[in-house]
């Protein structure tokens, strides 16, 4: 069955076939909502609610363009709403930054350590660099889906970047240190 | 510029084929709240059906008590008094008759509403191999290693050289080695990855105490083109030729040399992108929107099941008997009787127990009418009556002869002192037996042919709740009301044949024609000439599936 057809009969409400889609694309959606979300637990929950979403919607994705990046993006405004509703949006210092001298060793960094670390971001900051760095939303598209300033959002990157690099150093010197050992 | 391209890089590239499988109770739970919401529209759904089901029948049961013969005799036994019957008021009789017919079809239609048919089960995607062609079992094996989470060895480093894919598995070395290779046929089709996720829940399940980054598998893939472009994911599945590069899998040292040569390649695929992407949000933002604005939108969901079918009908009845004959009089055992056609209305019920059976019920008002020809009628002093009929006491006097046999009784009584069968007063007619009953059906029905024409196979028993009971001397000129049958049942019992046809006009309406014969089992307390009565019926009407 061609996944045409498969949202064809997700689109009659079938469980079997909604069932069906959710275990094709569980695991790319729930990556979404891991970045996104502060830890497990959240993302667990934004992705229950985003699949609702997606299935209670269904007969409106129109076939145009593509289903995974339909679904993804109601991912993200599902954990984006979360935010917004809760009201839990830092107010942060919002003057720019100097851009920080970035260099990384030309390491591998195990990717359940870069996820902690982008979890463990204030929330606003965690948002804006998901949206820009990974997702590659303009920082005016930021702006609107956030009600956020431009500004803003790119101070808010520039300092999310800041912490991840301070961290992603912290570990690749332990780690050095670890085997120099 | 180029240092904050770093940071972002190194996570872009990490992040880039990231899947992680969500635990089982996470299906569940969205499961359970789309039964939920179903359920809630289900059932207000099923109380209009209901009610409007109840209403027509209610309209059909008033309208027949009120208006129907029931009634009409009772202005015949009047006018009878007067000793004659005009063939007007016999008319007017009948008229409400008819009416009621035609009014209780109208509230059927009236109430009938339309759900879309269910479409049955898919055809579950099936996994055949794990290994595409772009993996062979060789390189995976020797370049897919599942490395502990607390294991500080940084993975990618180990296997860039010649994976194209890293696979990141905290813990679960054995189980999850399967699993992982799985991962790497991430350009393989979809199906595939039904597969994956499938194993990957399973496996959770024997996992309940695993750390928050447990179950996260990551496979990086450098492929350059993708990485610098800034929507890998929604590139990831148009650029499957780029897959196979064999620049797509070397270092991210060589990642930076290539910088340059990429950002031309960028701008192009990220115009496209930006194109498609709009698109996208706009969708998905107006569907927030409304999932805001409209939270509780209940009516614009249809329910599935189409179980249930509705179906109002209508049927000419023929009345009559095995052996022939009446169950009157002895004496009238020999004379010929004819049936009249009646009619029979109702309303049945059936529900789908699988998708051939279905076993069903309902109500419907039979009424039945038969002729018992050549008698001969008189009032007399000393008359006798016959022995299935009791007289009403204004019609004690009226005698009834056959007049198709030498039967002993007006021979006896003829020796005596009036000579009924010479005597002018005598006239000729018809005995009327008209009867009426509610019929409860339990009938399963068998498909035979389930298309979009079908055949199916019914059979039964029904009961019979006797509620119109009559007798009547119809003459050329009279219809006169001369009682009631004593020997009837008050309930009585019939088994059902038949064969069904019905033709589906749209996925819940269909046509139905159901000829089906009726055979009745103890119609009578007092079966004076062995009488066994039957009728058939073509039922004709309409079904509605919901």
């Amino acid at each position: 069955m061609s996944i045409e057809q498969l949202i064809q009969k997700c689109k009659k409400q079938d469980l079997k076939s909604q069932e069906q889609l959710y275990k094709l694309y569980a695991n790319k959606l729930f990556a979404v909502s891991l970045k996104y979300s502060r830890n497990y637990q959240e993302a667990e929950d934004n992705l229950q609610d985003a699949f609702l979403t997606i299935l209670q919607k269904i007969e409106q994705y129109k076939n145009t363009g593509s289903f995974e990046g339909w679904m993804k993006r109601i991912v993200i405004n599902t954990s984006l709403q979360r935010y917004r509703k809760q009201n839990v949006f830092q107010i942060i210092d919002e003057q720019a930054l100097e851009e920080p001298d970035i260099e990384i060793d030309e390491e591998q960094i195990p990717l359940p350590f870069l996820l902690q670390i982008i979890q463990d971001l204030p929330d606003r900051y965690r948002m804006v660099f998901n949206l820009y760095a990974l997702d590659g939303f303009s920082h005016k598209e930021i702006a609107e889906m956030m009600k956020i300033t431009v500004g803003t959002s790119k101070s808010n990157l520039a300092r999310a970047r800041l912490i991840l690099k301070i961290k992603v150093e912290e570990h690749s010197n332990k780690n050095n240190a670890s085997t120099a050992q | 510029m180029k240092e904050k391209k770093k940071i972002d890089r190194l996570f872009q590239e990490s992040f880039k084929d990231f899947e992680a499988a969500p635990k089982s109770h996470v299906w569940k739970n969205i499961e359970q709240e789309l039964q939920k919401k179903k359920g809630k529209k289900v059932i207000p759904f099923w109380w209009y059906k209901a009610a409007g089901v109840a209403a027509v029948l209610a309209v059909i049961f008033l309208a027949a008590n009120f208006l129907l013969p029931s009634n009409n005799h009772n202005k015949v036994v009047n006018s009878k008094q007067n000793t004659t019957v005009t063939p007007k008021n016999i008319k007017k009789a009948n008229k409400p008759f008819t009416k009621t017919e035609s009014k209780s079809t109208n509230g059927t239609n009236t109430n009938e509403s339309y759900v879309n048919k269910e479409n049955t089960l898919t055809p579950i995607i099936k996994n055949n191999t794990l290994n595409s062609e772009k993996n062979t079992p060789f390189t995976t094996n020797n370049n897919v290693e599942p490395l502990v989470a607390n294991d500080k060895k940084p993975a990618i480093k180990a296997n860039s050289e010649s994976t194209d894919k890293t696979i990141y598995t905290p813990k679960n070395s054995g189980l999850s080695t399967s699993q992982s290779l799985a991962d790497t046929n991430k350009k393989s089709s979809v199906t595939e990855k039904a597969e994956v996720s499938k194993t990957q829940i399973e496996e959770e399940e024997e996992e309940n105490n695993s750390d928050v980054n447990k179950s996260l598998i990551a496979a990086s893939q450098t492929n350059e083109k993708k990485l610098a472009g800034k929507n890998n994911q929604i590139l990831t599945e148009g650029n499957k030729e780029n897959s196979n590069s064999s620049k797509g899998n070397s270092a991210i040292a060589s990642v930076e040399k290539n910088n340059s040569e990429e950002n031309i390649q960028q701008e192009d695929i990220l115009e496209e992108e930006i194109n498609h992407k709009k698109s996208l949000v706009e969708e998905a933002n107006k569907i927030e929107e409304e999932k805001l604005n409209e939270e509780d939108d209940d009516d614009d969901e249809e329910t599935n099941l189409s179980k249930w079918l509705i179906k109002p009908n209508v049927s000419p009845i023929y009345y009559s008997s095995l052996n022939g004959g009446n169950n009157i009089d002895q004496s009238l055992a020999s004379n010929s009787s004819e049936s009249n056609i009646t009619m029979a209305y109702g309303v049945n019920f059936a529900y789908a127990i699988s998708e051939k059976f279905k076993v069903r019920s309902g109500v419907s008002k039979v009424n039945m009418s038969y002729n018992v020809n050549n008698i001969a009628y008189s009032a007399g002093v000393n008359s006798i009556q016959l022995e299935g009929i009791t007289t009403s006491p204004a019609n004690e006097a009226i005698e009834i002869i056959s007049l198709d046999n030498s039967s002993p009784k007006p021979t006896t009584i003829s020796s005596g002192e009036f000579d009924r069968s010479t005597n002018s007063t005598f006239t000729e007619g018809a005995l009327n037996q008209q009867l009426g009953y509610l019929e409860v059906p339990v009938e399963i029905e068998y498909a035979l042919v389930d298309k979009r024409f079908g055949v199916n196979i019914i059979g039964g028993a029904s009961t019979l709740f006797l509620n119109n009971n009559d007798v009547y001397i119809d003459s050329q000129d009279s219809h006169l009301s001369l009682g009631e049958a004593n020997n009837l049942n008050k309930v009585s019992f019939t088994t059902n044949v038949g064969l069904g046809f019905d033709y589906s006009i749209s996925k819940s309406f269909d046509l139905n024609l159901e000829p089906t014969f009726k055979y009745q089992l103890n119609t009578y307390n007092n079966n004076i000439n062995n009488f066994k009565p039957y009728f058939f019926g073509v039922y004709t009407g309409f079904s509605f599936k919901f």
